[in-house]
């Protein structure tokens, strides 16, 4: 490993001189002694070239979509336009003030309002709050505006749905809304069906299911295809569906969950809209509402208005039956600048294309690795297909595991393993559009050269070479987890 | 020398010089592999038979643990909780979770000996 | 199009292996009934020259006051950034990188977060952080949400004046597991009445007692210590949200009897960005490692007795709890926080202690020099503060016509504060760092005294 900055600390050394130093040697005379810091944090005494040196180390040693290919399933690691950081840091955007008043941002507002009528139009839906940071934000959000609809009908609906090929995050963003979480199972072509739901509602009562959260097309890439009597279903007995947006990139400008029967949706725009993941943030993720969800969303939501004359205004406003505030200020500003950044670059028919692309570049994948490798589901997937290394496992003694790190220690990211749970030894593909024929390819020739390799030398497959570490011991970090550098004594 | 008896989740009741402790059976232990961390309960909450009263985490998967009858707890394994490995090493012994009170002794009579437990075919749990 | 490498060659090639004629059969699986028979309504697709003029035009819109010219605050604040730190953020291999679930080849970011856990427990003086929340008011939901779990008790008390947004977020979030707040009532000075505090604490019904230090208004209770004490002796945790850069000249919260610490991070080297993104901290005692949400990275060994970094107990995480997990959050804000870790490693010890004298010294400052003005007092005259502080004009009417006036001289006078607080109409709050040298802070008063004429 590289040293810790802390290590790289030489007492007297310093950094840049921010501010003038005269006079503020010691410590504050301002605070009582009882509250006073006497001694200067033990923070590392380093100077500038260690400090770029220490970070543009560990920067080589991080693999991004700006490295090579990164088909991770379920996480979109589209390619991030550099035009969206570029414009994204202007000072006109990244210097305004959350305090500042609604007349000196009003950009800042049209930026809101512009990408909420773009987001609402393409998941056919009827308003959209930005607050939420995160798609497990959002889902929490949209759970809780299911919750509060209800109480306000005075219906006390205590269960939500979800099916056994859910995100982790469903059921805990329903728990922790006060829900009750019931897996539905899902068919032998992975799909969702009423009579799976039906089951439930019998055991269950049909008024006590509040809603379902559900992922279209669901995790193992595929279009649930009972969805419209799904809905149909959910809703004739009071229910509401939740649309999880985690793999939206699919379906942008060809079928939208609004026309699909949803009620609530969140969009993860840290994948669909391009913007970067940051090694697990800040990403971003708006919900939006129909009909009278809509009334509960966060606020504030920006509204346009005109003047007599005929001039646009940008203002915020809180929805009559709002749940609330999700987060500070507005949500992850710089964020939505880089999103609308792309949906303007794109348009309409930019975006068809992006799920056009998608979905061919799965399929192509899909096509070429359904000899080599099992795929329990195998039918026309979406954005992503999940592969089993079921059969390597019982000939060979292979894992996914084994060769999700293969491909790491090949130049390429692995895939998402062990997800969905529905599948054993899961290897989600997830190639996305910006990825060339010539790098699919290269990937799948790999993949082939592997299944190769393990039906003849699986032991020495299992080797890892050119990785910086491997085999790390997690069982004892966890055991005894060292969490944070202290001083030595 | 102690007597084991069990439930059908793996749980172990055992009787020593007239002080029950609870635990997991060495089979639970096989199946969750390395133990990183016990999460034990409060001395003196009580737990009915059936209900949750620990959780075992691993790496990559966490489990509860269900109390055998209903039981009060005496005290627990303060080692356990600060080196979980011991779960590993010894579960029947150094790797028992509490010291119990047991709140209705007729539900003994429903537990599985030693013996039974051995012999029990674990392949559906 | 954009960003899309495939020729019409390649697709051809591609749809052939597939045995299609067109990608409009990709979509087959969806029912013919919902796909979309038109174009979506969007705004035509721009060029990147255009996307410039477009997205100039909005920002023009926008008016930019200079850092020397900003004196908003309210839990964010106009700091300088060193350059060094935008440029070593801004590297690829760090923004494009997904979650370090695969640790071989995420040493760097894991290895960042490691020294960000570090540098926040040394700012709070706790002993395990979490990568990061989303902002300082969902760090602390989360801390409450945890405390609640821990103490398994429901009512929360709050302080007086706290950050108001942190109470909205904490009320939205607090809907799901019923938890139940009480504002405690205010001294004439404005801080915590302790005999209410007493009278609540004595109830033995609260999960924790919440000190926001410095306040929503800039002031820090004089008694931290013996406010914590008694929360102690009443079974309470007591759940500190701090300014970080305060930490630079005050006594860490875990030794003025923190039990979990959490704040936005926005003051470290981050801009102000409208409000996000920032990042929230949130640390605790090791006691507590298991309750605490989000991700956690550790330090390990590897193969050939390497050391090495990975997310460690993840067993407490929605992923693997699912619906036993305490918090949902999964995507985080982590590049916020190496922003923040890149931030204090620059400034190092004497630049971190420097740059929070500099924000004191000027701020207390600004503020002898503004009470200078006759009909101007200071709010709480006889309490503690760090960078911010809160004036008394003579009325409400009178701060709207003096931030009128100030506006258009071109500073943005901070913020008004009964638009907040309704028993504050004479209220205005004004935040200092070390941008503002004391003749930004001369230019300020003297333009203040106009407006008041």
């Amino acid at each position: 490993m590289s040293k810790l900055i802390f290590e790289r600390s030489s007492p007297g050394r310093r950094g840049p001189d921010i501010a003038d130093t005269r006079g503020i040697e010691t410590a504050s005379p301002y605070l009582s002694p009882e509250l006073r810091r006497e001694q200067p944090l033990p923070l590392p005494e380093v100077s500038e070239i260690d400090v770029v040196r220490h970070y543009t180390e560990l920067s080589r040693k991080n693999f991004g979509v700006d490295i090579g290919f990164y088909p991770l399933g379920s996480c979109t690691m589209k390619y991030n336009p550099k035009l969206n950081e570029e414009i994204a840091s202007w000072p006109e955007f990244a210097e305004l003030h959350p305090y500042q008043s609604e007349d000196t941002v009003q950009g800042a507002l049209r930026v809101m309002w512009e990408l909420s009528e773009d987001l609402s139009e393409i998941a056919g839906m009827d308003a959209v709050s930005l607050q939420p940071a995160a798609g497990a934000h959002g889902e929490l959000t949209g759970m809780l505006m299911f919750r509060r609809y209800f109480n306000e009908r005075g219906e006390n609906r205590p269960v939500i749905l979800i099916p056994d090929s859910g995100h982790g995050t469903n059921p805990a963003s329903a728990t922790i809304a006060g829900f009750r979480v019931r897996e539905v199972v899902s068919n032998k072509q992975g799909m969702t069906t009423v009579s799976a739901l039906k089951q439930i509602a019998a055991q269950e009562s049909k008024d006590a299911i509040a809603g379902i959260m559900m992922t279209n097309p669901n995790t193992l890439g595929l279009f649930e295809r009972e969805i419209s009597e799904v809905a149909g279903y959910l809703h004739e007995i009071g229910a509401l569906l939740y649309y999880d947006g985690a793999n939206l990139n699919a379906l942008l400008g060809y079928a939208r969950p609004g026309d699909m029967g949803f009620d609530v949706v969140h969009f993860n725009l840290h994948k669909t809209f391009s913007t970067p993941h940051g090694g697990g943030g800040p990403g971003s993720g708006p919900v939006a509402a129909k009909g009278d969800l809509a009334d509960y969303l966060p606020s504030p939501l920006v509204r346009r208005v005109e003047d007599a004359s005929g001039n646009a205004r940008f203002t915020f406003t809180s929805p009559t039956k709002s749940i609330g505030r999700m987060k500070l200020f507005y949500g992850n500003f710089l964020v939505l600048v880089k999103a609308l950044v792309y949906t303007r670059q794109l348009g309409s028919p930019g975006l068809r294309r992006v799920a056009e692309n998608s979905v061919l570049n799965a399929n192509y994948v899909q096509e070429r690795l359904k000899d080599a490798y099992d795929i329990p589901y195998y039918q026309r997937c979406m954005h992503e297909f999940v592969v089993s290394a079921r059969r390597q496992k019982a000939e060979s003694g292979v894992t996914a595991k084994d060769i999700g790190k293969k491909l790491l220690s090949s130049g390429v990211h692995a895939p998402t393993t062990y997800f969905p749970l529905i599948v054993p030894e899961a290897l989600m593909i997830e190639p996305t559009e910006t990825e060339s024929l010539q790098t699919l390819d290269d990937f799948c020739d790999l993949m082939l050269a592997f299944a190769e390799e393990i039906r003849r030398d699986p032991e020495g497959f299992k080797v890892l070479k050119n990785l910086p570490v491997h085999h790390l011991d997690e069982v004892t970090a966890a055991r005894h987890p060292d969490v944070c550098w202290g001083p030595k004594e | 020398m102690a007597e084991y008896l069990y439930n059908k989740t793996h749980e172990y009741l055992a009787r020593k010089d007239g002080e029950y402790t609870v635990g997991i059976s060495e089979f639970a232990v096989q199946e969750l592999g390395d133990i990183t961390f016990v999460e034990l309960p409060a001395a003196g909450s009580e737990f009915r038979r059936g209900e949750p009263f620990a959780t075992v985490e691993s790496v990559k998967a966490v489990s509860e643990v269900y109390a055998p009858v209903d039981m009060a707890i005496v005290s627990v394994n303060e080692e356990l909780a600060e080196h979980p490995e011991l779960l590993n090493e010894d579960p029947l012994g150094n790797g028992y979770f509490a010291v119990v009170r047991v709140m209705d002794q007729s539900q003994i009579s429903d537990l599985i000996s030693d013996e039974d437990y051995k012999a029990m075919d674990k392949s559906g749990n | 199009m954009p960003y899309i490498p495939n020729t019409d060659e390649d697709r051809k090639r591609m749809l052939h292996a597939l045995g299609l004629s067109s990608t409009r059969e990709l979509f087959s699986p969806v029912p013919e009934h919902l796909l979309l028979q038109r174009e979506l309504k969007m705004a035509e697709p721009l060029p990147e020259v255009e996307i410039y003029d477009y997205f100039e035009r909005m920002g023009r819109s926008n008016q930019i006051f200079p850092a020397k010219r900003n004196l908003a605050g309210g839990g964010v604040y106009r700091h300088f950034i060193p350059p060094v730190v935008k440029e070593l953020v801004h590297r690829g291999e760090f923004y494009t990188s997904y979650t370090p679930y695969q640790a071989e080849v995420s040493q760097g970011i894991l290895q960042c977060v490691y020294e960000y856990q570090s540098f926040v427990c040394m700012l709070t003086g706790m002993e395990a952080s979490n990568a990061s929340s989303y902002d300082g008011a969902t760090a602390l939901a989360d801390a409450v949400l945890m405390a609640a779990n821990i103490v398994h008790r429901k009512r929360v008390l709050l302080p007086p004046f706290l950050h108001p947004q942190y109470g909205e977020v904490l009320q939205t979030y607090s809907q799901g597991r019923m938890l139940a707040t009480t504002v405690l009532p205010a001294t004439e000075q404005g801080s915590i009445e302790t005999k209410a505090l007493q009278r609540e604490l004595a109830a033995k019904d609260v999960a924790a007692l919440v000190l926001q230090v410095p306040d929503f208004l800039g002031y820090i209770e004089p008694e931290i210590p013996e406010l914590a004490a008694r929360a102690h002796e009443q079974g309470a945790m007591v759940v500190f949200v701090v300014h970080p850069l305060a930490t630079g000249v005050m006594k860490s919260p875990g030794d003025l009897g923190a039990d979990i610490v959490a704040g936005d991070g926005q003051p470290l080297g981050l801009p102000a960005s409208f409000g996000g993104p920032s990042f929230g901290f949130l640390a605790t005692k090791k006691r507590y490692i298991h309750q605490l949400p989000g991700r956690i990275v550790g330090r390990t060994t590897a193969a050939e007795g390497k050391t090495a970094f990975v997310l460690t107990l993840q067993a407490r995480e929605q992923h693997i709890r699912r619906e036993r997990a305490s918090s949902n959050i999964c995507t985080n804000q982590e590049l916020a926080a190496v922003q923040a870790t890149i931030y204090l490693a620059a400034l190092g010890r004497s630049g971190f202690h420097n740059v929070a004298r500099k924000c004191e010294e000027n701020a207390h400052y600004a503020c002898a020099k503004l009470c200078e003005i006759p009909g101007v007092e200071h709010l709480f005259s006889e309490r503690q503060w760090f960078n911010e502080f809160s004036l008394r004009l003579p009325s409400a009417q009178v701060v709207d016509s003096a931030y009128a006036g100030l506006m258009e001289k071109g500073w943005l006078p901070g913020i008004k504060l009964g638009e907040l607080f309704p028993q504050l109409q004479e209220g205005l709050s004004l935040a200092f760092t070390e941008v503002h040298s004391p003749s930004d802070i001369d230019a300020f008063a003297a333009d203040f005294r106009e407006v008041l004429g």
